[in-house]
């Protein structure tokens, strides 16, 4: 089979509390993809690259780049395994973490040996590269996040983006520490609840 | 591909320790030491419930940090910073009336001439927006210059820092333009988005200081907007006359803040906490 670029099913719902299987079903689909079998191929590229991606995203803040990585860490993980250089299938979501891990280090070694270029924008100062169903999911959150009081917004804007610790938040709300720990965990959870349903629909 | 096996050895975290240590904002942030990112990584590779806090955390906060500005803007409802503000004014108020009333007592058994005790406050119209509205700041565009490899340390730390705040990651790019200062002190345009990156982070006196520092550097691309953030400071410090004086001076530049900087002159003037 030729390596190509693999379908990310990252459209497919937005927060998704994926289980992974058990240790034996994990070692199964190894067995399966040792044996040339494309849908357990997909299975564990369904399994994982979620997670490779969330990684890739929150260490390089860079969603193009994440994608990237991610078909580079499906492509290894499945090489490894129809080399059979896996040595425990039971832990596999170790080894794809580890592959993750070092893959995005490489990334940022490379860089680091590269001359900063850039390229003259003349149009939106943020240059993203979000496809269609990136630019939903974050309107669909853009619009929760319109619904929540406005002062959990900028609780969370402070902590989750600006780094403010809860007593920081306190003092600048004129709030208590824990009336603000309170607000973000409701907000949270308020959004949440509301995104489950959303991917029910 | 070798196998990693320093996630397999490393010590795995659990559900109570991610939630009660806020582990995911932290991973989110950069704030996480090495070991623990690593634990962590390992720990939401095999936990949904975690895994999906996370992700609830990511795209949040993707989608905030597209929003930040205007979340900025946004004055906050009364309940909130002004929740407990009523009880000293309460009590000032019924300390007011009560003087009043025993004043008056005192006047009415000397003269018999009936005193009320009336205290007005001058309200500012309706329509004018409010002092926090006229502080908020949106940052200010900035578009990358083509670097080709042979620039100076100072520029490419800078273009480094910038593409932080290229993303609306303000408090991340305070930092590198600071290292990018250190390399250069007088690189002006370092030291203008440092200002505004310290403003947008609610760091008003630092970045007050750096715009002073880049009018002090004299005239340059940056100079007209110093004068202007360094008003919007002003407006946060409430030292509205000093902002007032910057304000005049970015008209008197006529550059591109002179209608915005005359504009909230006038919003300020209405709202009369300034002279006309």
């Amino acid at each position: 089979m030729a390596w190509s670029y693999y379908s990310l099913p990252f459209g497919a719902s937005l927060i998704k509390e994926d289980r992974l299987p058990s240790e034996a079903d994990v070692t199964a689909l190894v067995e399966r993809i040792q044996a040339s079998d494309t849908a357990a191929e997909n299975e564990l590229v369904r399994l994982y690259s979620r997670r490779i991606f969330v990684m890739a995203l929150a260490r390089t803040h860079d969603r193009e780049v994440s994608r990237d990585l991610t078909q580079d860490v499906l492509i290894a993980v499945l090489q490894s395994i129809r080399n059979r250089q896996i040595r425990d299938p039971g832990k596999m979501s170790a080894f794809v973490c580890g592959t993750t891990r070092n893959l995005i280090n490489d990334y940022f070694r490379s860089r680091a040996q590269q001359p900063v270029v850039e390229s003259l924008s003349d149009d939106a100062p943020v240059a993203e590269t979000d496809d269609l169903e990136t630019v939903l999911e974050l309107n669909q959150v853009g619009n929760l996040l319109c619904q929540i009081d406005p002062a959990d917004r900028r609780i969370l804007l402070m902590t989750l983006v600006e780094g403010y610790k809860a007593e920081e938040v306190a003092s600048h709300l004129k709030l208590s520490s824990e009336a603000v720990r309170q607000r973000k965990s409701r907000a949270i959870k308020k959004i949440v609840k509301r995104l489950r349903n959303m991917s029910r629909k | 591909m070798k196998e990693n096996t320093t996630s397999y050895a490393g010590a795995v975290m659990n559900c109570k320790q991610v939630t009660r240590n806020e582990i995911a904002e932290k991973y989110l942030l950069g704030q996480l030491n090495q070991a623990d990112r690593e634990s962590y990584e390992l720990h939401y590779f095999e936990c949904a419930h975690c895994f999906e806090e996370l992700q609830t955390y990511q795209v949040v906060q993707t989608q905030l940090r597209r929003s930040a500005a205007a979340i900025r803007a946004e004055a906050l409802p009364r309940g909130t910073a002004w929740r407990w503000a009523w009880v000293p004014v309460a009590a000032t108020a019924m300390l007011v009336v009560s003087v009043g009333i025993w004043k008056g007592w005192l006047r009415h058994s000397s003269d018999r001439r009936p005193q009320v005790a009336v205290q007005t406050t001058q309200q500012a119209p309706t329509n004018t927006p409010s002092l926090d509205i006229l502080a908020a700041v949106e940052p200010p565009r900035y578009v990358p210059i083509a670097l080709r490899g042979n620039e100076d340390d100072a520029t490419r730390k800078f273009q480094l820092a910038m593409k932080q705040y290229l993303k609306g990651n303000f408090a991340a790019a305070i930092p590198g333009l600071r290292a990018a200062l250190k390399t250069d002190p007088d690189t002006v345009d370092a030291r203008f988005y440092l200002g505004i990156s310290e403003l947008l982070s609610d760091q008003t006196d630092q970045a007050a200081q750096e715009f002073r520092r880049t009018i002090a550097l004299g005239d340059s691309p940056y100079l007209e907007g110093a004068h202007f953030y360094l008003a919007k400071a002003y407006i946060r410090k409430n030292d509205l006359a000093a902002a007032e004086g910057e304000l005049k001076r970015t008209i008197e530049i006529k550059r591109g803040h002179g209608d915005e900087a005359e504009k909230l002159l006038q919003q300020l003037r209405r709202l009369g906490k300034i002279q006309h």
